[in-house]
């Protein structure tokens, strides 16, 4: 039975809101502060943290008993970046964060790696017995008897690792053998040892010779999630770069090329703006990539650099707005893209309130629309879907940030300050 | 001094809030257990630590760490070390590596003086433990404590442990695979005792492991094995792992091969070496990655020892040309270093016939980094084929080096004149070379004019005191009359190190009066490195004493403080 049929026969899962963190408010009313920049679930699924543009990292926890649905509740909360001045150049650094990704727990401890703009921080958060001295008066030696107040998580900062990007980092992601992780700004990658702070290894540099030619910047990178020896990298120009960390120490030249020809006859004023990438990750499997353009999901198998096996349109309305989504520079949004834990199952976010979970052949396409009020709303999108978006569609409430569960069913979003869970 | 903190102080401040007041509490256990007592120490002291600090900050636990290794005689001597064995263990969770590593040294020093058959059983029972538990941290842990307990423990608790390893090295966790195969050349040094087959199994899972790390930990863990091995095992365990390795499709570890290949060719022998290992080099210096063409030519000096002119001049000899023109600087500057260990080997006809050209070209080679490649094969080169060929190439490279916008550059520029100076006679040194010695003496850059005054210390010890006295002196002292106060400095930097091959003639005739000009000079600072020159140089002028201490007293009343303060000083010294 061929992929295609296989999707077709199974049928698409029912998905249910099941939790909602925050409050319908007026997009002025929103604190800039508090808008959700960053979501990363942990390797086991039972933490999911949250990064804001305030440069705090926010912990939720599954405190359910119920194994096969998760159910979150706020743990704790850590001031991870603040904003900065670079001397040099004479600009504020900002604590945005931007990424964030687990390291594998061990014990009592969760390792998290946050970043913003240029420097990386690998924090752990430590579930502790806070314990205070009884004072005694003695005349003997005595040791310090300790009661226990309360029981706490200790956050303590692990690393940092310095300004070594010459420009803004927009990824970090770690290896799966849990020593290395790269980050990427928009012209280089980095290669880091998680224990070393002193240096960094540079593994793609797309800096042109003069920089007046430059005309692709990086827009993320990540590891495969079971080679430890294989990268994804996306670009502004619609390109995938495959780089293998054994083949060569300087993988510009020697990294697979995912790229479609380009059709002259459907070229416009906005192509080129369209066309690029806002995240690129590979399947759980590994088998294949999963890209986001503005309009497109494009699905690549590892052994096909020509052409993708499927170029599923997200919403096709949303050509017809071009436009306006240029004035009001909405065109320019980075939406994620997330895998499910089968790879059969893409998903992505959009604006209007909108995400889609999208299966790996196209057929089936489902939007979902959040609300305050817990109802699950979705509708699938036919192919050739159209119909007319009116002004009450709102850019503003846009989806830029969403993470799938590693091992279930199970999907958070992220809108504004308000973070949604759903679930089969 | 320190302030002396009283011991109740101290111990209520291992749990301080202030993290710095529990370091040094921490720091001062000894003390603490000290006041104590044995009996208190062991049945308090220590529990406290186990179940208190070691949730502790890293920087608490690594003073942890560092003082219980002294704590043997603490708790009561050798018979009651093992009370200290669980403080170890709970380090052993943290996954700080300054940590892991003091605890490791603390966990040896305990070790010494354990009794260790009677602490046997703790100890078995501290390793399984920590290769049992859910931590990753521990099992890493775990796999640098086994190889040095191992020999204390019985055979039936040694066998027990090596099953453990094996566990290891089988662990999903990645990290703690790589401790296993970083550690086992530990194990190997252990040979005949520990037990081989086993040893070897492991080495087979690891080679075919997906990690890069942990097959990059095999090479060094194969050559422990080859050392402690015949020949025969040599030949029929080693060599196979290792070529597998030198095929690996990961550029690093193939790079990690070819850094070892003279300990590979010393361990297994010239024949294996010629016949196996050669052709692996000959492809690594031509192959795709650049870093190993690098460790290639980095390497080549040392591996031609393994091989036969002929291998030479038919295979390496060829490719040559291909490396001077590689795209890279640092690999061309590698090539540029073997050209003196190949020209040692290859003899001095071929050397003229196939190095001479490429070395006189990479001479001219537009990045300094290159030309100063060459300097390292600069001596041996011309020692083989004679200096008269190179210097007519080497002139227009040090004219343009010693200029060079990099002050790097020029301190290297130092050394290249060095070497060729070593080389020429009076004349030589005289028409082609002062002029250089005399620019870098006098560089705006501190570091190429101390680079500068080193080089005529090295020049002056090997030329001897005629030449020097000749050729360095005049140099030096024609110093004194420049308008910059820091050039009229180098001249006293100069003396003091060329004094020691001075005739007492000269010093008389032409040092002192230098001095005696200088100590009146306009600049403080001059007039103060006068008294520090004498100081320095007074083992070699003892017979001038007086001279020198009439030109001392004239400094002592200087209105410079300094400079007065050295000059009584020396004058103390002098008297004395």
């Amino acid at each position: 039975m061929g992929n295609h049929q296989m999707a077709q026969n199974m049928a698409f899962p029912e998905w249910k809101c099941s939790q909602f963190f925050g409050e319908r408010v007026e997009k002025d009313e929103v604190s800039d502060e508090d808008v959700i920049s960053a979501l990363s679930f942990d390797t086991t699924g039972n933490f999911l943290s949250l990064g804001d543009k305030a440069g705090r990292l926010i912990v939720f926890k599954n405190i359910s008993k119920n194994s096969s649905r998760p159910e979150y509740e706020y743990l704790t909360e850590l001031q991870s970046h603040v904003k900065e001045f670079d001397y040099l150049k004479s600009k504020e650094i900002d604590e945005k964060i931007n990424d964030i990704q687990w390291l594998r727990p061990q014990g009592n401890n969760m390792y998290i790696l946050t970043t913003n703009d240029k420097t990386i921080k690998l924090w752990k958060i430590s579930e502790k017995s806070i314990k205070r001295a009884i004072p005694v008066k003695s005349s003997t030696l005595k040791l310090p008897k300790l009661e226990v107040i309360e029981r706490g998580f200790i956050p303590s900062l692990m690393e940092v690792y310095p300004h070594l990007h010459d420009y803004s980092i927009n990824s970090v992601s770690v290896c799966s053998d849990g020593e290395f992780f790269i980050s990427a700004d928009d012209l280089s990658v980095n290669l880091w040892n998680i224990e070393r702070t002193n240096d960094t290894f540079n593994i793609i540099n797309l800096k042109p010779e003069q920089i007046d030619e430059l005309s692709e910047v990086i827009t993320a990178a990540n590891f495969h999630p079971t080679s430890n020896n294989l990268i994804v990298v996306a670009s502004s120009t619609g390109v995938l770069r495959v780089a293998d960390l054994r083949v060569s120490s300087k993988c510009e030249k020697t990294a697979q090329i995912f790229a479609e020809a380009e059709d002259p006859a459907s070229k416009n004023f906005f192509t080129e703006i369209i066309c690029s990438l806002s995240d690129a990750v590979f399947s759980a499997n590994g088998k294949y990539i999963f890209a986001r353009d503005f309009l497109n999901v494009k699905v690549w198998d590892l052994a096909n650099t020509k052409s993708p096996v499927a170029t599923i349109p997200i919403f096709e309305p949303l050509k017809s707005k071009l436009c306006e989504l240029y004035e009001n520079e909405c065109i320019f949004d980075k939406f994620s893209i997330s895998t499910s834990p089968c790879s059969n199952y893409i998903l992505t976010g959009l604006f209007n309130n909108n995400f889609h979970i999208l299966d790996r052949t196209g057929d089936r396409n489902m939007q979902f629309e959040l609300n305050y009020s817990r109802r699950t709303v979705v509708k699938p999108i036919p192919k050739k879907f159209f119909e007319p978006l009116g002004p009450s569609y709102n850019f503003d409430r846009k989806i830029l940030k969403s993470a799938w569960h590693p091992t279930q069913n199970c999907v958070a979003v992220a809108c504004m300050n308000s973070l949604f869970f759903y679930h089969v | 001094m320190a302030e002396q903190i009283p011991v109740a102080v101290l111990i209520e401040e291992l749990k301080s809030e202030n993290i710095k007041k529990r370091v040094n509490s921490v720091r001062q256990l000894s003390t603490i257990a000290g006041a104590l007592g044995k009996d208190r120490t062991r049945t308090e002291l220590v529990p406290f630590l186990v179940s208190e600090l070691v949730e502790d900050e890293d920087e608490v636990l690594a003073a942890l760490a560092d003082s219980i290794g002294d704590f043997v005689d603490l708790v009561g001597g050798p018979a009651y070390a093992v009370s200290l064995l669980p403080v170890i263990e709970s380090l052993c969770y943290n996954e700080d590596t300054v940590v892991r590593d003091k605890t490791i040294e603390a966990l040896k020093k305990i070790l010494a003086r354990l009794e260790a058959r009677r602490a046997e059983a703790q100890i078995q029972a501290m390793v399984k433990k920590l290769c049992t538990g859910e931590s990753y941290t521990a099992k890493s842990a775990a796999t640098y404590i086994i190889p040095i307990v191992y020999q204390s423990l019985s055979p039936s608790a040694q066998a027990e442990t090596i099953t453990l390893y094996g566990l290891l090295g089988k662990d999903e966790v990645p990290s703690v695979r790589k401790a296993a195969s970083l550690n086992l050349k530990d194990l190997l040094k252990l040979l005949p005792t520990a037990p081989e087959n086993e040893l070897v199994n492991m080495m087979k899972l690891f080679a075919k492991d997906e990690q890069d790390f942990v097959r990059f930990y095999l090479i060094e863990d194969l050559l422990t094995f080859a050392r402690a091995s015949n020949a025969q095992k040599q030949q029929a365990v080693a060599l196979p792992f290792l070529r597998g390795l030198a095929e690996d499709p990961s550029w690093r570890i193939r790079y990690g091969i070819c850094d070892k290949l003279s300990e590979i060719g010393s361990m297994l022998g010239k024949d294996t070496a010629r016949r196996i290992f050669f052709p692996y080099f000959i492809k690594y210096l031509q192959d795709g990655e650049a870093e190993l063409r690098n460790i290639a030519c980095l390497r080549m000096g040392k591996f031609v020892a393994f091989l036969e002119v002929e291998d030479v001049l038919q295979k390496i000899i060829p490719l040559l040309k291909a490396l001077s023109l590689d795209p890279l600087n640092y690999v061309r500057s590698a090539l540029a270093g073997a050209f003196g260990g190949l020209a040692a080997f290859i003899g001095k006809k071929s050397s003229n016939d196939h190095l001479l050209p490429i070395y006189l070209t990479m001479l001219r080679d537009e990045s300094p980094e290159v030309r100063v490649g060459c300097l390292a094969s600069l001596e041996e080169l011309s020692r083989v084929v004679g200096m008269e060929v190179i210097s007519q190439s080497l002139l227009p490279t040090l004219v343009d080096l010693v200029v060079d916008k990099s002050f790097r550059i020029r301190v290297a520029a130092c050394d290249f004149v060095c070497v060729f100076a070593k080389t020429l006679s009076d004349d030589e040194f005289a028409s082609k070379l002062s002029k250089f010695v005399v620019d870098l003496i006098n560089d705006r850059i501190f570091a190429v004019r101390d680079a500068a005054i080193k080089c005529l210390r090295n020049l002056a010890e090997i030329k001897g005191s005629i030449w020097t006295e000749r050729n360095l002196l005049p140099l030096v002292l024609s110093q004194q009359v420049k308008t910059n106060y820091l050039h009229r400095m180098s001249t006293l930097f100069g003396l003091s190190v060329i004094i020691a091959y001075l005739s007492s003639d000269a010093i008389t005739k032409q040092v002192i009066p230098v001095l005696q000009v200088l100590a009146r000079d306009q600049v403080a600072n001059v007039r103060m490195n006068v008294g520090k020159t004498i100081a320095s140089c007074f083992n070699f002028m003892r017979d001038k004493s007086e001279v020198l201490s009439k030109i001392l007293s004239g400094m002592a009343s200087d209105p410079d403080v300094d400079v007065a303060q050295v000059a009584r000083d020396t004058l103390e010294a002098l008297s004395s």
